[in-house]
């Protein structure tokens, strides 16, 4: 379930590790919203396919990618996506990948909002 | 200090290029990219790598296959291995470390940590390569002492035999004595060179500097 209290990213853990590379740290969020929509059809695809191995390799790399933003409720539900995969029924995991789209789909809309206040800054 | 050249392993196109914009920015280094163990492999076969970064888990393998892989021809002083991982598995990090891996860092990746442990195992795998040149260094000294003393030895015996009063042809002796002469010289040359080196590494203990031995 998404836990709308608690913010989708840590903008300020996120900033930190940019420090005195702030132009990258632009670079790597509209680099990774360009990104989102492929990582995340890998991950449905595997699903779709009922393939393990696909859908832990593709959460794996989906939790690595938001990872980088600190985005905790997101990293939370790819990690439950590859957990699941370990598992022999692979039917939940159409319910987590629902859940996953709900929170990165507030994380896409967090970092859109996050470049507009820094480019008015 | 010349340009150090990281290699970095990881099947995720995004995490990849974010790592190599941010350790090229931060750190100075030069990186290469390899999105598989395969192509690892491939590189360091034809190319000069001082150290390796590698994703813990790819597709196909687990980044400890290409690790062992590696370790058969690069051992860790020559070639440092930091894995890095998102796993908060103690288990996999231990088998990392146990099948070569020199370090590992986890995801996300915090890059002035990532540059600070790359630094510092750079610099090991140097202080280490002085270590053995040093100690190269000293087998060779101790070779050439005991190579002075077995040369000298018969080389003063022959000399003494030059006065012996049964050697007539004057002009045949003074050869010898000549060339016996330049052959005790050398070795005094020889024995000037090793005394030097020693005096080398006391000035090396001293200080705690590396030195050029070569």
């Amino acid at each position: 379930m998404s836990n709308i209290n608690q913010p989708s990213f840590d903008h300020i853990k996120f900033m930190t590790n940019f420090q005195g590379i702030e132009d990258l740290a632009i670079e790597t969020i509209n680099s990774f919203l360009e990104s989102l929509p492929k990582l995340a059809l890998a991950l449905e695809t595997a699903i779709h396919k009922m393939s393990a191995d696909e859908i832990e390799l593709a959460a794996h790399t989906l939790k690595g990618a938001i990872s980088n933003f600190y985005a905790e409720p997101a990293k939370l539900a790819a990690w439950k996506l590859e957990q699941m995969s370990h598992g022999s029924d692979l039917q939940g995991t159409k319910v987590a990948f629902s859940n996953l789209k709900i929170e990165l789909d507030r994380l896409e809309r967090d970092l859109k909002i996050f470049l507009s206040e820094r480019r008015a800054a | 200090m010349t340009t150090k050249t990281i290699l970095i392993v990881d099947d995720s196109e995004f995490d990849r290029q974010l790592l190599t914009k941010a350790l090229t920015a931060k750190g100075g280094f030069k990186i290469m990219e390899a999105r598989s163990g395969d192509q690892c492999l491939e590189i360091l076969s034809t190319q000069k790598i001082d150290l390796i970064l590698m994703d813990i888990m790819m597709p196909g393998t687990f980044g400890t296959e290409v690790l062992m892989k590696i370790r058969e021809k690069h051992n860790p002083i020559e070639l440092p291995i930091i894995m890095v991982t998102s796993k908060a598995d103690a288990s996999d990090v231990i088998r990392c470390l146990q099948s070569g891996a020199n370090d590992y860092i986890t995801k996300p990746v915090t890059f002035d940590v990532a540059v600070t442990r790359i630094s510092t195992h750079l610099r090991l795998a140097e202080v280490s390569r002085e270590m053995s040149r040093l100690q190269e260094m000293a087998a060779l000294d101790a070779m050439i002492t005991t190579y002075n003393h077995e040369i000298n030895n018969p080389l003063a015996i022959a000399i003494g035999c030059l006065n012996a009063p049964l050697l007539k042809d004057e002009v045949a002796v003074e050869k010898l004595k000549s060339s016996l002469w330049r052959v005790a010289d050398i070795v005094k040359k020889i024995r000037s060179v090793t005394e030097k080196k020693e005096a080398e590494y006391e000035q090396y203990a001293s200080s705690g500097r590396t030195i050029k031995v070569r």
